[in-house]
């Protein structure tokens, strides 16, 4: 592990801890001078952060075990609703105030690893919500194509200019539009990681200024040749 | 009088906390989210002393920075405020002229104590 990479992951750890600890500073000095209704905002800013430095740390796991190689997939046939009624269902903290529409047809088959598919769906689905503006809306469509079951997260987000379409899935890579988000830059190395392991392909559609559709292929049952 | 901070810092979390601490000692705070913001802050409420976020949208601190010397009287003192805590950017802060480095997370003691040893120095620049 290189000394960049550490220095990128303790930075990362760093932004959330810092208002866990700041607010919990604030908490134990001032807590007789605070009304109910105020120590529960704080507490919950709390429980916020420090959920956010556990996803990190879970994404990180991720991202090591892909890339040594240690993850093993088992693919079977799963009804793709049900595992996005499940992941999304998980996601409610990192979707915040963002309306998610699923148009996934009711019976619609995959040959999939349920844990890698809702790997793939919460790393998706979370560079949606972080990329775009709060309220906007976050579709998840699926549709039966040639290359297999098609499934898209698309958002109405800024887009991806053309010349960062293929590296915005490499390991780190933040669009210069991005530079100061929070997160490790992982998320999508990790989102193809699983769909490639999943023998499917996973690219991005998207006009600057008029959001972006993450789209990835899975066998349908039957055709895995994995 | 009291003296102003302005802290140019993204993350509206730790932007209240500063706050807090620093309203709690006595100081007048404004805020900006980003350089832009930032120097339009500057112009409507003149700093005593700008905590400064280095990772910011848009323009990064360093360039914020360099934006701010434009705008600002040069005795303005300037403490950085980051999870960055790399050797590399401890000593541009240094070069750069700014009084005070301060890593995040940090306690209010060590907030408190950066803004006032800035306020009370002159125009040397230390880091720690």
């Amino acid at each position: 592990m290189d000394d960049d990479f550490l220095n990128l992951v303790a930075h990362e750890l760093r932004t959330p801890l810092a208002s866990v600890l700041g607010f919990a500073e604030i908490l134990a000095t001032s807590w007789e001078r605070r009304d109910d209704e105020e120590r529960r905002r704080l507490v919950e800013r709390i429980w916020a952060n420090a959920q956010e430095a556990n996803d990190l740390v879970a994404r990180l796991v991720d991202y090591t075990r892909l890339k040594a190689r240690r993850v093993t997939v088992r693919a079977q046939p799963v009804v793709l609703a049900e595992v996005v009624e499940h992941c999304t269902r998980s996601l409610t903290g990192v979707l915040g105030e963002h309306p998610l529409h699923v148009e996934v047809p009711a019976g619609l088959r995959v040959d999939a690893d349920p844990d890698a598919l809702d790997h793939v769906l919460t790393n998706l689905l979370d560079n949606a919500a972080k990329f775009s503006d709060g309220a906007s809306p976050i579709h998840v469509r699926a549709e039966a194509g040639p290359e297999g079951i098609v499934v898209a997260v698309v958002d109405e987000g800024p887009g991806v200019e053309p010349a960062e379409r293929e590296r915005i899935f490499d390991d780190f890579y933040r669009a210069p539009a991005a530079a100061a988000a929070r997160g490790a830059g992982v998320g999508l190395a990790v989102a193809r990681g699983y769909v490639e392991l999943l023998g499917g392909r996973i690219w991005v559609e998207s006009e600057p200024g008029a959001g972006s559709t993450f789209a990835f292929t899975l066998p349908a049952p039957g055709e895995n040749a994995t | 009088m009291k003296a102003t901070v302005l802290i140019i810092e993204d993350e509206p979390d730790l932007r209240e906390i500063a706050r807090f601490h620093l309203e709690g000692a006595g100081y007048d705070v404004v805020e900006a989210a980003d350089g832009g913001e930032a120097l339009d802050r500057v112009q409507s409420s003149p700093p005593d002393v700008i905590l400064l976020d280095l990772r910011l949208p848009g323009a990064d601190g360093w360039t914020v920075l360099g934006d701010l010397r434009r705008h600002l009287d040069a005795d303005v003192p300037v403490i950085v405020l980051s999870a960055h805590s790399s050797g590399h950017n401890v000593e541009r802060a240094a070069r750069e002229g700014c009084r005070d480095y301060v890593r995040k997370p940090f306690t209010a003691r060590r907030l408190l104590d950066a803004v006032r040893n800035a306020l009370a120095s002159g125009g040397d620049s230390t880091t720690s």
